[in-house]
């Protein structure tokens, strides 16, 4: 709650007019200021192993035609009352964001985290170039995407001395997802076929008369590392899936 | 402007650390509350009496971590004085001290604080800093020590 002067009042509905009508091209460009890298530590067990498979790792491919390149602000509600002793205003915009999100290519950051995570599994040697006899693993990526709402909400109550006014913005809880199909190739046949996928919840963030600015770029940020969290689970995921494949048919 | 001195006092005088100092007990409330706070540990099995340590350390009462050093020994001394350099934003010297200390000592913690003087000091790049908090993760057979590790590259990765 702030109380003041009256003096500021003229200023402050000036202000106040700015916040509560402020464009959603605007809070896009405040969302996306700043891209963020997926790079995460791996937390795999590392296992020394001779392994004796050769896996070629293809670049994956994003089939998800609804994750787009530059992400999404799209407003569902917006209300402005404005009586005379007394505002309110609330919008809530619905934000997904896009590859110009995040700091990597993304079929090639997947591509190399899956050498990396295979490596550390140790139940066979991958590399993203062809190796001789080697087993192929294509993946697609079926779903992928990370979004959640954004709310800015307020009031404003003056009389002829003061006024007394709050404003709130909250971003999230916003939700990561991403899907794999993947399969692994000897020749043109397929030896494993799957899909797994995960998903993970950010924290929502809450400011009160604090820099929105860092609110939104914290919001970008917990919104790509959530999704680069549901890349790493499915990467382990396959990995294994792929070991233990190997393993049972190791005599083969 | 004595008001303006008193006000300065206690600003120096109050200046708290990005550092916080935590047990096993108050690990994971402490890593779910303090978003933009780096967690040291004092796990229970490397330190007898830590929940009173890292009270000393958080209110960084020096006087009475020096009694305390007294009964211990050279290697969990140094640790704990390198830990007191961190929260004194003493990161060069805290930094000598870790060097001492073996990386497997703690449960690899020392090779964590290592990488956050260098990283406090400006001295590395981002992959670097990545790679020595991968070792130190894989170093590390405690989940919590890990976890530390993961939420220390995202200090680094975005720039805090």
């Amino acid at each position: 709650m702030v109380i003041k002067n009256s003096i500021h009042f003229l200023l402050f509905v000036a202000v106040v007019s700015n916040v509560s009508c402020s464009s959603t091209a605007g809070l896009y460009r405040s969302l996306n200021s700043k891209n963020v890298s997926l790079k995460y530590i791996y937390d795999s067990d590392v296992r020394y192993q001779n392994a004796y498979h050769n896996v070629t790792i293809a670049k994956p491919e994003i089939t998800d035609r609804r994750f787009s390149k530059s992400g999404r602000v799209t407003k569902t509600q917006a209300y402005f009352i404005p009586v005379i002793v007394y505002n309110e205003w609330k919008s809530i915009h619905h934000y997904e964001i896009g590859e110009s999100a995040i700091q990597e290519d993304i079929p090639t950051f997947i591509q190399s985290a899956f050498v990396e995570e295979s490596t550390r599994n140790g139940s066979f040697v991958a590399s993203t170039t062809a190796l001789p006899d080697a087993l192929t693993l294509e993946i697609e990526i079926d779903s992928i995407g990370a979004t959640g709402p954004h709310v800015q909400k307020g009031f404003i109550f003056y009389g002829f001395f003061m006024y007394v006014t709050a404003s709130t913005e909250v971003a999230g809880p916003g939700t990561a997802y991403s899907q794999f199909h993947y399969r692994l190739m000897k020749n043109d046949s397929i030896l494993l076929e799957d899909r797994v996928n995960s998903r993970k919840v950010t924290e929502p963030l809450i400011s009160r008369h604090g820099s929105t600015k860092v609110l939104r770029q914290a919001y970008t940020m917990d919104l790509v590392e959530a999704l680069s969290q549901t890349f790493k689970s499915n990467i382990q995921l396959i990995t294994n899936d792929i070991g233990v494949f190997l393993r049972k048919n190791e005599n083969n | 402007m004595k008001n303006f001195i008193f006000i300065l006092f206690l600003f120096t005088g109050c200046r708290s650390s990005i550092y916080l100092v935590v047990t096993d007990e108050s690990f994971n409330t402490e890593q779910s509350k303090a978003r933009l706070k780096k967690l040291i540990l004092l796990r229970d099995e490397s330190f007898k009496s830590n929940r009173k340590l890292a009270e000393i350390l958080n209110k960084q009462n020096w006087y009475q971590l020096e009694v305390e050093q007294k009964h211990m020994d050279h290697e969990t001394s140094d640790f704990l004085q390198a830990i007191r350099f961190m929260i004194e934003s003493k990161y060069d010297l805290s930094y000598e001290l870790l060097k001492g200390v073996p990386d497997d000592a703690f449960e690899c913690e020392p090779q964590i604080l290592r990488t956050d003087c260098l990283h406090d000091m400006r001295r590395g790049t981002v992959d670097s800093y990545y790679e020595q908090y991968q070792r130190a993760a894989d170093c590390s057979h405690d989940a919590k020590i890990k976890e530390l590790a993961k939420k220390r590259f995202l200090f680094v990765k975005h720039g805090y």
